[in-house]
């Protein structure tokens, strides 16, 4: 059994995450530059993609049948990485609309926001109630403390999920790295990443430890289950074409 | 390809250093720390404060959102927009949010 090391420690958790959202600017500037692309407008759409996936993050998880204030939401309410690419998906959308760039982006943005959350789910890790309980040597344990403090089980093995969630985003990133040049459109490997984000995500929820909100199905999971349709309708039009052998043109 | 297009392509001007957008990140996030946190500081504690309390914790933030996007859409400051974006993304998620959300539940006295 392993334990949880920095349980509830924010500074750790936002470390992880500054280190993450630092790991993903680079990142895009390197593949920037790789694709040639020397727009200017790219790196304000960028910044809308964060200061709008930062305030979606605690915004969109606005729960108005609890009634709480927006404001007391802002502050203590729920923080969601699903709102949070919702708020970066409509930043991105607001900011190429106000600077006219009419490229698509997702291609571009796709990798770093997954290496972006390989390092940020590394301070959910190693700071936030894991998930439900395991019968599996490799579940997380923790104290009487750290279970009061997280609303967890003590003495328990439970599911690591944020370290299930690392894997797929280490795999769909090396993926996405490989066949970065090779989908038939551009945007397509955004559509890929997302849709087969949105399917794990929906399947690692049933060990998150998340609020049950109807038929056994946590909130994400309902919202998920709303977008999946029309995100692998999506996809069924990208592996309806065939790939390209190279990349053509210079596309985002 | 066309002698046109080769000509644009040579034409292109480099990308600029990070310089304006690096200094835009920095200055953003100091400015937003300094605001929600060291204010608040100097006053002895939100409890102790008659503004930027209540719903008016959200003005600073607002102002500084909509100055930041003016920045980013316009070509010659767009990196300086950008800079300033990034580091409210920055400041909301890395504890800024939580000082916001702490003044904002304060009732102005």
């Amino acid at each position: 059994m392993i334990g949880l090391p920095f349980a509830g420690d924010g500074l750790v958790h936002a470390g992880l995450l500054g280190l993450g959202i630092l790991a993903a600017l680079l990142f895009y500037a390197f593949e920037k530059r790789r694709r040639g692309l020397s727009d200017p407008r790219l790196w304000p759409i960028a910044g809308f993609a964060i200061a709008f996936g930062a305030i979606g993050s605690r915004v969109l998880t606005w729960d108005f049948s609890r009634q709480v204030s927006l404001a007391d939401w802002w502050g203590n309410g729920d923080r969601s990485i699903l709102a949070g690419l919702v708020g970066a998906w409509l930043g991105v959308h607001l900011g190429k609309r106000l600077t006219g760039y009419r490229e698509p982006t997702g291609d571009l943005l796709a990798p770093a926001v997954a290496l972006a959350l390989v390092i940020g789910r590394v301070g959910c890790l190693l700071t936030e109630l894991p998930g439900t309980p395991t019968g599996g040597a490799w579940g997380i344990t923790l104290t009487p403390g750290q279970a009061a403090m997280l609303g967890g089980l003590p003495g328990v093995g439970l599911h690591p999920s944020f370290a299930y969630e690392i894997v797929f985003h280490v795999a769909a990133f090396a993926l996405m790295w490989r066949y970065r040049d090779r989908l038939p459109g551009p945007g397509d490997l955004f559509i890929c990443y997302v849709t087969s984000y949105a399917l794990f995500r929906f399947g690692v929820e049933f060990v998150r430890a998340n609020e049950v909100l109807w038929l056994g199905m946590s909130r994400p999971q309902w919202f998920l289950l709303m977008i999946l349709p029309l995100l692998l309708w999506r996809m069924l039009r990208v592996f309806g074409k065939p790939l390209r052998p190279k990349l053509e043109g210079r596309v985002a | 390809m066309s002698k046109d297009n080769s000509r644009q392509e040579e034409e292109e001007p480099p990308e600029p250093a990070l310089g304006p957008m690096g200094f835009g990140i920095l200055f953003g996030t100091t400015a937003l720390y300094a605001i929600y946190v060291g204010v608040p500081i100097a006053f002895g504690g939100p409890a102790s404060m008659r503004f930027l309390t209540g719903p008016s914790a959200f003005i600073p933030i607002a102002v500084y959102l909509l100055v930041a996007i003016v920045l980013a859409v316009q070509p010659r400051t767009s990196r300086w927009g950008a800079g300033l974006l990034i580091g409210l993304g920055i400041f909301t998620l890395l504890g800024g949010g939580v000082c916001v959300g702490t003044l904002a539940a304060q009732m102005g006295t």
